[in-house]
């Protein structure tokens, strides 16, 4: 069964956050994309351990960034916004599948998800 | 205050975040913080900007530590972890540190004093390269035939002296030294100058060095010393230049030094110092120095003594002494076994509940690495502090060392760092081997056996108890052992504190009187002259008895002679020539000593110095058997003499039983230039001062000195058993108190590990009383045991000891039932205490804890 290399269950979160603000043409920033996690996981996550593990995606190849110039909200500061590779986005999809068909079978165990 | 807040932010926050991503990652921060300051206030949106802001620093930080920082990291974790558990449960780690430190500190402070006193050389240079020979005269044609010899590289020759310093009528040590010496011994004055070579020479020779010591105690550091002239012995002589306090030269304590002619004619023995070329064989060095000093006239040809020739060492003992000190290393080693053995079984009774904590952690997930990198810091924290304990306790022992031993060495005693380095690595490798072990086992261990040996589990486990029990046992036998051995060193010291003397020294007081030869030129004048001393010494108020007495005892103060029979029975004493004490005295001197004439008569005015009353020993060595009285013999320097009387002997109690030698008495006669006044007063005596004025009025010429009293010389020989026996005694206390307590904690946790068996004997009807006598046999057969063992230990010890003996032997039956009897009563109240609680179990209050 091929597997995505070296993705924890954070990483993945995080891919699948930008995803979904990709789709809806939403700047994905790290507030942005934390913001997105917490809505959507329902559970707190550390705004260090988001931006670490921007890094992270970046450094492994998953996810690419380009700074766009910043409202006066934000003093005029560059704004980091992040993109999946397509490298990226076959990794999370592995990853998601292999969840997928793990849980086939188990609706009794873990009801409707 | 919101302001300052973001300044502090991002400060802290450069500090951190990589430079490219700084300021969108601010950005994001300050979007989101604006948005939460509108909808919850300045205040918390403060609060929140200081969280999220730590939460940033953190990640970073985390994620920018390399592996070596994050092994730092479980490290100081380790050592965190190690601390607590040592504070959680501090009674065995500080009875371990306390173990420890007292090993370290009694073992590093023996072998400092051992190490300065016989192993290193004399401070000077190239100390093991010196060497020394006494002669009774300065032998300048030796030291010639030394420096031509070749084998030397420097010749110099010196002699111990006491100087009377100033007008006062004490005396200190120092030397009459070749100014050569200090170039010998490559020493320098820390003030002014040293001997020039001319100022050996007679005439010249008015000046003096004396010790930092003596120039700070008895002159106030006075720097305009130097060039004055003070009076030393009565001699005005000049100061020239203060020597370090470190060095010392000849005599540990000499103190002051004046040069030395050895072609001069003076008496008393002089010793030539000579520094060895490299590569002399010593063997070599002896025969050539032996064969000079025959070919001199310097050693009899019938001479059988050992060599002569000895090295410049720096401790000056004597044979005897050197082998005490050997002795007592020896027992400082059996005792830092004893504690380094008690150290080892406290830390493994706790080996199985280690063993459970170690296999529930290794099934948590520790790695056997980090479970015995656990273990190891927990115990090098307590080995550490147990070291330094022990540098505290060495150095405050090593501070305090007796003067007996101080006085008698050239070196300066301080803690000698190998013998601490040993001491502190064998008492750390017997902590960490003792705990390494539960650590081992304890990963090794399925944690499902450990969890279940610990609830259902009746008794500990069995190797641990035979490894502590075995500890135990061999604590309690080398306890025994060093008992015995101090037990026969307390026996001879009380035997020879309250040895009989066999004379009656009760306040006796000696005046020793000197410059009689310039008052009584002649023989005749000598006997008027001694005469009218008794006379005038009679009229003094304050003497309520009296004699005089060219020698007084003991027998170290006396003339030694080699007496042999000129008639009777021919003496068979092996070995060795018959060594014999002489005292001239006159006839009150019996009286006044309480010494009891057994045969014949006492000495009258008048008899000539021939005749002679011989002591009860001399006489049964003399004419074994036969009456003595009318015998003869020939005292070597007084030709033949003839026996009038036997009186009671006199004994010098002592270990070295060649000092207390037989005796015999000649009447005072006219050829010694000595008086001894042996005198007991009413109540005080008068001083030196009052007695030379008095004496004056018999002839100006005669001084007086007040010599220490006879008490103290008797005293001195008991200075040796006396510190064998405290040192002796604190051994046996520190390891029968040791013993006591391995085995206390060994009964305390076998009861503690039997608690469920003894519950359930309770339960089926047992008796607490048999519980009690359960326990207790267990304790006493471990102290039977070790005790037998022990014995062996202690009859070697008692043999080994047999030389410092006096009027024990080392199958004393006191001694031994003392010893048995002691630690019969030390393994009872040891094991007293765990009994009790092993008695007092209650089976429903443990099956309601089960």
């Amino acid at each position: 069964m091929p597997q995505a290399p070296g993705l924890g269950e954070f990483e993945t979160l995080l891919l699948l956050a930008i995803l979904h603000l990709t789709e809806q043409k939403v700047d994905a920033n790290g507030s942005a994309i934390r913001d997105e996690i917490q809505t959507r996981a329902e559970r707190h996550v550390p705004r260090g351990s988001v931006y670490v593990t921007l890094d992270r995606l970046e450094e492994k190849g998953f996810l690419s960034s380009r700074e766009i110039s910043g409202s006066a909200a934000r003093g005029h500061r560059p704004k980091r916004v992040f993109k999946v590779t397509a490298e990226g986005v076959h990794t999370v999809r592995s990853a998601v599948a292999a969840v997928t068909k793990m849980q086939r079978g188990l609706q009794d165990v873990l009801g409707r998800l | 205050m919101s302001a300052r807040l973001w300044q502090i932010v991002e400060r802290r926050l450069r500090q951190v975040l990589p430079p490219a991503y700084l300021a969108s990652t601010i950005g994001d921060l300050a979007e989101d913080y604006e948005r939460v300051r509108t909808c919850k206030g300045a205040l918390r949106a403060s609060l929140w900007l200081v969280r999220e802001a730590v939460s940033l620093i953190r990640a970073y930080r985390r994620a920018r530590r390399s592996p070596q920082t994050t092994s730092k990291l479980m490290l100081a974790d380790d050592f965190r972890l190690a601390w607590r558990r040592l504070v959680v449960h501090p009674s065995a780690p500080v009875q371990c540190v306390l173990l420890l430190a007292i090993g370290i500190g009694l073992s590093t402070t023996m072998f400092s004093v051992v190490d300065s006193l016989l192993l290193t050389p004399a401070p000077f240079r190239q100390g093991r390269h010196l060497v020394e020979q006494t002669f009774w005269q300065p032998e300048p044609a030796v030291m010639q035939a030394w420096r031509t010899s070749g084998m030397f590289e420097v010749v110099e020759a010196g002699r111990q002296a006491r100087f009377q310093v100033g007008d006062t009528s004490e005396t200190s040590a120092g030397a009459y030294v070749t100014p050569g010496v200090f170039g010998m011994l490559d020493a320098r004055a820390v003030r002014g100058r040293l001997f020039s070579a001319q100022e050996a020479w007679t005439g010249a020779n008015d000046v003096v060095l004396l010790s930092e010591t003596v120039w700070r105690s008895s002159f106030g550091s006075d720097p305009a010393l130097l060039g004055r002239r003070i009076r030393l012995s009565g001699t005005p002589v000049t100061v020239v230049g203060i020597m370090p306090e470190t060095f010392r030269f000849p005599a540990p304590d000499t103190a002051w030094w004046r040069p030395f002619d050895p072609s001069a004619k003076t008496a008393g023995p002089a010793t030539v110092f000579g520094r060895v070329r490299t590569g002399i064989p010593r063997i070599d060095l002896e025969r050539r120095v032996e064969k000079m000093a025959r070919e001199f006239g310097r050693i009899p040809a019938n001479y059988r003594g050992t060599p002569a020739l000895q090295p410049v060492a720096g401790g000056d003992l004597g044979a005897f002494t050197n082998r005490a000190l050997w002795m007592l290393v020896g027992g400082v080693t059996l005792v830092f076994i004893v504690l380094c053995s008690n150290v080892s079984s406290l830390l493994l009774a706790g080996l199985s509940s280690r063993r459970r904590e170690f296999a529930v952690c290794a099934a948590l997930g520790a790695s056997r690495t980090r479970l015995l990198r656990q273990a190891a810091i927990e115990h090098v924290l307590i080995a550490a502090a147990g070291t330094v304990a022990g540098v505290c306790i060495a150095r405050a022992l090593v501070a305090n060392v007796p003067e007996f031993f101080l006085g008698r060495s050239l070196n300066v005693i301080d803690v000698d760092h190998r013998a601490l380095t040993a001491a502190s690595v064998l008492g750390a490798c017997s902590v960490l081997m003792a705990g390494l072990v539960p650590a081992w086992l304890g990963t090794r261990t399925e944690p499902s056996d450990a969890v279940l040996g610990s609830r259902y589990g009746t008794t500990d486990g069995r190797l641990n108890r035979t490894a502590t029990q075995l500890l135990v046992v061999g604590q309690v036998a080398l306890a025994c052992a060093l008992l015995v051995g101090s037990a026969l060193l307390l026996r001879s010291f009380g035997n020879l504190a309250h040895a009989d003397r066999g004379l009656n020294l009760d306040g006796v007081v000696h005046i020793n009187l000197s410059g009689l030869d310039n008052a009584f030129p002649s023989p005749e004048a000598m006997g008027a002259g001694t005469n009218a001393i008794e006379t005038q010494v009679a009229s003094w108020p304050e003497v309520s008895s009296f004699a005089l007495s060219r020698e007084a005892p003991p027998s170290v103060r006396a003339s030694r002679l080699e007496p042999q029979s000129t008639d009777g029975t021919a003496r068979e004493t092996g070995s060795g020539n018959l060594e014999a004490d002489r005292y001239r005295v006159s006839p009150a001197f019996f009286g006044f000593y309480d010494i009891t004439i057994e045969q014949g008569r006492n000495f009258e005015s008048g008899d000539s110095e021939d005749l002679v009353i011989v002591g009860a020993r001399l006489a049964r060595l003399l004419w074994p058997g036969d009456d003595p009285i009318g015998k003869t013999f020939d005292s070597g320097d007084m030709g033949v003499n003839r026996v009038i009387g036997v009186a009671g002997e006199i004994h010098l109690p002592t270990l070295t039983s060649e000092l207390d030698r037989p005796e015999f008495y000649t009447p005072m006669g006219n050829r010694s230039r000595t008086v001894i006044v042996n005198m007991r007063c009413r109540s005080a005596c008068p001083s030196a001062e009052v007695l030379r004025a008095r004496l004056a009025a018999i002839h100006p010429a005669i001084g007086a000195r007040i010599d220490p009293p006879s008490a103290n010389e008797y005293l001195s020989h008991l200075r040796l058993p006396r510190a064998l026996a405290k040192v002796g005694g604190l051994f046996a206390i520190v390891s029968i108190l040791t013993a006591a307590g391995g085995l206390f904690s060994l009964m305390m946790q076998a009861v503690a590990g039997r608690r469920r068996e003894f519950g359930i004997r309770l339960a089926l009807g047992a008796s607490p009383g048999q519980m009690r006598g359960l326990v207790l046999r267990d304790g006493l057969t471990m102290g039977a045991c070790g005790a037998t063992a022990g014995t062996i230990g202690g009859w070697t010890i008692g043999r080994a000891l047999s030389g410092f003996q006096y009027g024990v032997t080392p199958a004393d039956p006191a001694t031994w039932a003392g010893v048995v009897g002691a630690i019969a009563i030390v393994a009872l109240a040891a094991t007293w205490c765990p009994a009790r609680r092993a008695m007092r179990i209650d089976p429903v209050h443990l099956l309601r804890e089960e």
